[in-house]
């Protein structure tokens, strides 16, 4: 008795752990143009362009969310690139300056209340089926009894599980993602001209540079 | 007489939501979880940037935990319960930003991570939430 008590007891340490892990990581943006956190931005050629150098065409912000099956470790690597595409295509831009990602919420889903109730579940499952035993070591009417008491917390601690197996709202994390796009200005653009003989107009140097970042789509 | 009861059953009212709307979820600590370098004097860059000269790593973290435990109660005693929370002064972006030294010119954000866990056992839960920020500083 005293070594299926233990058992009982390593069971349920075992199957009593639940842990959802949710991690989302963002690597360098690979975009065709210079995004920035800050109010500067390094260009394509090394140099540092400051508020001065450009205006604000347009701000930006939109919504993304990474979820997480319960009880289980997720990794997600955040591509932010196609979002940002999409915005950079639609608006006349060089770059994005003063970029955020702010996480505004987590939720943690159902995992609390899913991991109670499987608890719960073994808990009562575990009990059960200790009495069960106990109702077939018994024996007679007595030990009928016993047995049927067992059954039913058995039962409940099934129908505990599977209500816990039922309870799936991911996990998630809740992103704002916002910046500004901008434009260099022609002053700044002159002053970055190439001093070549054949060198281009300030438009053309915005060409240059765009082909520089690679084609740009939308334009 | 009837007057004077509603009135004090409007206060007791009011008092009672204040209670309740006061027992809500915590707030959750955007500024620990917001990738940003506003103020920043050098540029911060999240896209891929041709690296620099010399650069030096720099590495910030910020976030939250809590720890929830319940014993149960012995014969003729209730069980008790403690509940342990922390969380970070400043946010990973301010901790990064104070690390740029005046020679540097620019900085990478080489990788930014949202770390979340939820562990629940049979008298334990904790709950861990971190933005762990890694970068470079060029000269």
């Amino acid at each position: 008795m005293t070594a299926g008590a233990v058992i009982a007891v390593a069971a349920m340490a075992v199957a009593g752990c639940y842990t959802t892990t949710n991690v989302a990581t963002l690597g360098p943006l690979h975009t065709r143009y210079p995004v920035s956190a800050s109010s500067q931005y390094v260009d394509q050629s090394g140099g540092i362009v400051t508020e001065k150098d450009y205006e604000v065409v347009q701000s930006f912000s939109f919504h993304h969310d990474v979820d997480a099956a319960l009880h289980q470790k997720t990794l997600t690597v955040l591509a932010l690139e196609p979002d940002l595409d999409k915005i950079m295509g639609a608006i006349d831009g060089d770059a994005i300056t003063q970029m955020r990602v702010q996480a505004i919420d987590y939720d943690s889903g159902s995992s609390y209340q899913s991991a109670g109730m499987k608890l719960t579940g073994w808990t009562l499952g575990i009990a059960g089926l200790t009495v069960v035993a106990l109702g077939v070591g018994i024996g007679s009417d007595e030990g009928g009894t016993v047995t049927r008491v067992g059954a039913v917390i058995t039962g409940l601690g099934v129908a505990s599980y599977i209500i816990g197996s039922v309870l799936r709202r991911p996990a998630s994390w809740r992103l704002d993602v916002s910046g500004n796009v901008v434009r260099r200005n022609a002053r700044s653009r002159s002053r970055n001209a190439p001093v070549a003989r054949d060198a281009p107009t300030a438009r053309q140097h915005a060409d240059v540079v765009v082909q520089t970042w690679g084609p740009r789509s939308g334009r | 007489m009837w007057r004077r009861c509603r009135s004090r059953l409007a206060v007791c009212a009011v008092i009672g939501l204040a209670v309740v709307a006061s027992c809500g979820p915590p707030r959750f600590p955007r500024e620990l979880f917001t990738i940003s370098a506003e103020g920043a004097e050098v540029p911060v860059m999240l896209s891929q940037t041709p690296a620099g000269r010399a650069g030096h790593k720099i590495q910030s973290e910020s976030g939250t935990y809590l720890h929830q435990h319940q014993t149960s109660g012995t014969v003729g005693m209730g069980g008790f319960s403690y509940t342990q929370s922390a969380e970070s002064e400043m946010p990973a972006s301010e901790k990064l930003n104070a690390q740029v030294k005046r020679a540097d010119s620019w900085v990478q954000i080489e990788r930014a991570e949202y770390f979340s866990s939820d562990f629940s056992t049979y008298s334990n839960r904790t709950a861990t939430r971190r933005l762990i920020l890694e970068g470079t500083a060029y000269r």
